[in-house]
């Protein structure tokens, strides 16, 4: 029960940072944040609920290998945009408006 | 829960350590001598002056080298369970179709690679 | 039949799709030299080539269920390649094929560096996608929106030189990303009160869990929708939307719109009545609020654009909302039917509805698009007002994309008007009325801004006399979508024989 509140702090935190952060690495730490708060989550349930089973355990292991895909793709846009905008600021990156 | 018991120690453990830090600088500050110099007080690098400052740009390949590294390391998380069970599926008559899948994971990770090989992504 | 033959036959359209992808790639690095176009073709080829396996493949796995239901493939738990997968399979491989063979003289143009980047995605974003909407469990689903979500984010910003085509990339990966993250979490829970992953085994549980937890339910339900409806781009996740269709180079615009979407619709529908129906009402509503809101913002804000591609993603926003009224309409007969139980009744035509409005969809909006594609290369501009006197220039480009924004509005004859009115009345008939007078008014609104192009067509002075030949994949492109919006118009019954097959085809994977 404790790891599912942590896991819920944790995500929140994450949640918060995304929100509030307006550098685009910043997001995607927070981004990563949330991701290992349901890794958490999907271990601790499958470790107290279905001990025999290990389903949580290779969703979390699928979790992590997809993060870190993401993070490349990320980071990749991240430098593409740094060539084109000379910065990773979210809120300067809109040259497209309604 | 005999678990918290051991708990215990784990907290004496880091309480002890810390407070072993605080002793030895403290004996440290009782017993050196104090005599600086502008050498002595510059950032240790390798014992020559240091060049230029700290904050250093570094060469774009680096962090795409470690994009690219990022990505093939993390597939080892699929290999790991697979060594551990493979001997198991063998003495059920699957070790062959095991081997043969994960040589298929394998083997579309290799032409990955060598896409990034052919691309010039590890050409310095 | 053996094992091999099982796998092969449940499975031949995603290894083709696989084999082409990697073969794509493989020919772009050992041989540097081939042209761009030659790939394009191949990427053609082998969605063509899929496409017309798959109706094939979900008749094999009919008769193959039929004969031997105990003989299938090893993971058969985590994908059923059953007749609706198949279904929607087809809708998203045909406009997939639609978007490759419009988008040849294009991607030549412009992103000629690139091209096999871009095909190759383009081929594997088609494999993920029949795996979405063949996904029957949490662990395989995630995978599957993931692995479509990582190949539209690097094909959004293919073009790295062009900051708007960047933009229109991180846009897209900072929401995605983040929309993962929550469902992710709302599939943590969903594991936590059930202790599985799998779809059907968590409908199971249902009925215990909600008498006593309906909240925790319907929270981690509204909380998976956010990485659903953000690839569907429903309302309060579409903001990514306009911005990363009016970016992303067009190639790409048209895959978001004519096969992304309808790969989540088709994904979310599963996802609802597989694994959740026991829960019907507590999501009815959500959906159909999520419906009704994605209707009206998209046409309202569809109205002032004057950049075609952005007209057409609020637009395309707007006909998700559409095709959502027949799953928020879904009937208990309509489930019943499609857990095996119990047959079709006059009434029951909202799932119906669904998945032909999926199909005339990617019809019409693939074709749409190969017309907005065509203009781009031609004329080089994506404003509206650039569309003046294209029927003089360019009459089949004009007619047809007349003809494909009748469909959309739902004019008789062509197949929109059906795929409405099945939703419509699917609607009416289940109690949602309020819904359908919503979908009625928003599809007058929508007449407003379709017509307006085609009054900047018609009516209006060209603005230059050139007159331009378009390529014949580009003449091919439209011809399928032509055949699609008019024939299922014309002749909507052995598909609407198929949609119910793949509606009872749902369960024979499930015994």
């Amino acid at each position: 029960m404790h790891y599912l509140v942590l896991s819920a702090l944790l995500f929140s935190i994450g949640i918060y940072g995304v929100l509030t952060r307006r550098n685009a690495i910043a997001i995607l730490m927070g981004i990563e944040l949330m991701l290992n708060a349901v890794n958490l989550n999907f271990v601790a349930v499958c470790a107290s609920l279905t001990p025999n089973q290990i389903t949580g355990q290779i969703f979390a292991a699928f979790v992590i290998v997809v993060a870190a895909a993401e993070a490349c793709i990320g980071f990749a846009l991240i430098i593409a945009i740094y060539r084109n905008f000379a910065k990773v600021n979210v809120d300067d990156i809109n040259i497209m408006r309604w | 829960m005999h678990f918290a018991a051991d708990y215990w120690y784990v907290a004496l453990f880091a309480l002890m350590g810390v407070i072993f830090i605080f002793v030895a600088l403290f004996l440290a500050w009782l017993i050196r001598p104090h005599n600086p110099t502008p050498d002595k007080l510059m950032p240790y690098e390798c014992s020559v002056r240091p060049v230029g400052e700290a904050r250093v740009q570094f060469r774009i390949i680096f962090y795409l080298v470690a994009l690219l590294f990022l990505a093939f390391d993390v597939e080892v998380v699929f290999l790991f369970p697979w060594a551990v069970v493979l001997r198991e599926l063998g003495s059920i008559g699957l070790g062959l179709l095991a081997w043969f899948d994960m040589m298929l994971f394998i083997g579309i990770l290799l032409l990955a690679w060598l896409y990034a090989y052919r691309k010039g992504m590890l050409d310095w | 039949m053996d094992e091999l033959t099982v796998l092969l036959g449940y499975f031949a359209s995603e290894m083709v799709l696989a084999i082409g992808g990697i073969a794509i790639l493989v020919i772009n690095f050992t041989s540097p030299n081939v042209k761009g176009r030659y790939l394009g073709y191949l990427a053609a080829c082998t969605v063509g080539v899929s496409a017309f396996i798959m109706p094939w493949q979900g008749w094999f796995v009919f008769e193959a269920q039929l004969v031997r239901s105990t003989l299938r493939p090893f993971f058969s738990f985590c994908l059923s390649p059953d007749m609706y997968a198949t279904y929607f399979k087809f809708a998203i491989a045909i406009g997939m094929l639609i978007t490759i063979l419009a988008s040849l003289d294009y991607v030549e143009a412009r992103l000629n560096g690139v091209s096999a980047e871009l095909y190759a995605l383009l081929c594997f974003a088609t494999l993920s996608m029949s795996f979405m909407v063949s996904a029957v469990e949490l662990i395989t689903l995630f995978l599957a929106i993931e692995l479509t979500s990582i190949a539209s984010y690097a094909l959004a910003s293919l073009d790295t030189s062009n900051p708007r085509s960047v933009e229109a990339g991180i846009k897209y990966f900072l929401t995605g990303a983040a929309a993962t993250a929550v469902s992710l979490y709302g599939m943590s829970l969903i594991y936590a009160f059930s202790g599985t992953t799998n779809l059907r085994e968590i409908l199971n549980m249902q009925t215990e869990v909600g008498a006593q937890f309906p909240h925790l339910i319907l929270v981690s339900l509204i909380m998976v929708m956010a990485s659903l409806g953000f690839k569907g781009a429903l309302v309060p996740f579409h903001a990514w939307a306009p911005d990363t269709y009016e970016g992303a180079p067009t190639p790409v615009t048209t895959f978001l719109a004519a096969a992304s979407k309808v790969a989540a619709v088709g994904l979310i529908a599963r996802f609802m009545i597989y694994g959740f129906s026991e829960s019907l009402e507590l999501w009815r509503p959500v959906i159909s609020t999520i419906s009704a809101l994605t209707m009206t913002v998209g046409n309202l804000f569809a109205i002032p654009q004057r950049n075609i591609k952005r007209m057409l993603a609020y637009s395309s926003i707007a006909h998700a909302g559409y095709m959502l009224i027949g799953l928020a309409a879904v009937s208990q007969a309509e489930i019943d039917f499609m857990m095996g139980k119990g047959l079709l009744e006059r009434t029951d035509v909202a799932m119906t509805g669904f998945l032909l409005y999926a199909l005339g969809y990617a019809f019409a909006t693939g074709g749409a698009f190969t017309v907005v594609l065509a203009v781009s290369h031609l004329l080089g501009t994506e404003e509206i007002p650039e569309y003046d006197g294209l029927s003089q220039r360019m009459p089949h480009l004009a007619w047809a994309l007349t003809i494909f924004f009748l469909s959309l509005i739902g004019i008789p004859p062509f197949v929109g008007f059906f795929t409405k009115a099945f939703v419509f009345a699917g609607a009416i008939y289940s109690g949602l009325g309020w819904l359908s007078i919503v979908g009625v008014l928003n599809s007058v609104v929508s007449g407003y801004y379709y017509l307006n192009v085609v009054r900047h067509m018609f009516l209006l002075p060209p603005k230059a006399q050139s007159v331009e030949r378009t390529a014949p994949s580009t003449d091919a492109a439209l011809l399928i979508a032509l055949l699609g919006t008019v024939v299922v118009g014309l002749l909507p019954n052995p598909f609407l024989q198929w949609i119910r097959d793949a509606l009872n085809g749902v369960i024979l994977m499930l015994r």
